[in-house]
């Protein structure tokens, strides 16, 4: 595709890419990261206009910036705070949280697809493509393991007011698509594909960075350390399978049994 | 707790309705939203060879912050009606 930003060369061509690149990338890292900073001491006006700023940024860097891969891998960070301005602006007390998850996800899920589509990236390159059955229950399974102790340290309170099934079953759905399917193809599919396209193998790192920067507004240090762990689990999984299904599989056992079974057996 | 929805942003949420009209991030996102609607324009309507690429880059933020909108608009008309 002609319009496309073209694909970045193979990552030991472009390892030393110059330093115009490398600073225009870290100004657009540490914006978000000053986002998030203020987002963590609870300014969340002041961090809504950073995120503006950081998304403005980002975007003028994948316009115009000097080299091919950190254009891409701009565009591909923009969702970041678009993601986060979302969560601070959407979210209001009359709504129930289940649907917090739904109206921020939503338009996430769509900013997600639209950088794909603007990087040239197809279904495949996101990782959708099929992986053995066995290996993806097997993952599935794992990640319901890791559930129990991501609700230890996190201690949710359950969104469902009443345990009716299909209150259940309907929240179930919306944390498999809305948590689940979105922060992997988010940060797996999208972040660290690009990531790999300047990092080669250090892609992984970049995808398990960009986790913890959206963990951290959780406030339980020992949570984003732990999610954190969870992320680079799966960033090997999927550059080893290079397919999300085992990932999507293993962060839905998660959050199943973090939100949803855990919190309502034990409330 | 998940990367959408964050214990910090619950912890600063307004709780009136009154405090949530006054809120500046619902402008923010507005004002954010409006700018990158009119750049898009400007390119869209400047003929050269790279405007549909730029487009396809601010769609990234334009269509999300409209959906974003849509969400905060039907959020202040629940908590506006009943005051009503």
């Amino acid at each position: 595709m002609a319009e496309a930003i073209e694909r970045a060369p193979s990552a030991t061509t472009t390892s030393r890419f110059d330093l115009r690149s490398r600073l225009l990338a870290m100004v657009g890292v540490m914006t978000i990261v000053a986002a998030e900073s203020l987002t963590l001491t609870g300014e969340l006006d002041a961090a809504a206009a950073v995120h503006v700023v950081a998304v403005a940024l980002l975007l003028a860097v994948g316009v115009a910036g000097p080299s091919p891969a950190v254009r891409r891998l701009s565009i591909a960070l923009a969702t970041l705070p678009i993601l986060r301005l979302l969560s601070i602006a959407v979210p209001a007390v009359l709504i129930p949280t289940a649907a917090w998850y739904v109206e921020i996800g939503l338009p996430a899920l769509l900013a997600v697809l639209l950088a794909a589509r603007a990087l040239d990236l197809s279904p495949r390159d996101l990782g959708l493509r099929s992986m053995p059955l066995r290996d993806v229950l097997a993952l599935g399974a794992a990640g319901a393991v890791l559930g129990l102790p991501a609700y230890l340290i996190s201690s949710p309170t359950s969104p469902v007011d009443q345990p009716a099934p299909v209150s259940v079953l309907t929240f179930s759905v919306i944390v498999i698509v809305f948590v689940a399917l979105l922060e992997e193809l988010l940060l797996r599919g999208l972040i660290q594909h690009v990531g790999s396209e300047l990092f080669a193998r250090a892609g992984v790192l970049v995808s398990t960075a960009a986790t913890a920067l959206l963990y951290a507004a959780s406030l339980n240090l020992r949570y984003v350390l732990f999610m954190s762990l969870v992320a680079l689990l799966l960033g090997v999984t999927v550059r080893r399978f290079g397919s999300l299904a085992g990932a999507i599989a293993a962060h839905g056992g998660l959050v199943i049994v973090q939100l949803v079974v855990l919190p309502i057996l034990l409330t | 707790m998940t990367s959408t929805v964050a214990q910090a942003i619950i912890d600063a949420l307004p709780l009136t309705p009154g405090q949530a009209l006054l809120a500046p991030a619902g402008g923010i996102l507005v004002a954010a939203l409006i700018a990158v609607l009119m750049l898009r324009l400007l390119v869209q309507v400047a003929a050269v060879r790279w405007s549909k690429r730029v487009v396809r880059i601010l769609d990234i933020a334009a269509a999300p912050l409209l959906v974003g909108l849509v969400a905060i608009l039907y959020a202040r008309f629940q908590e506006i009606l009943p005051l009503g």
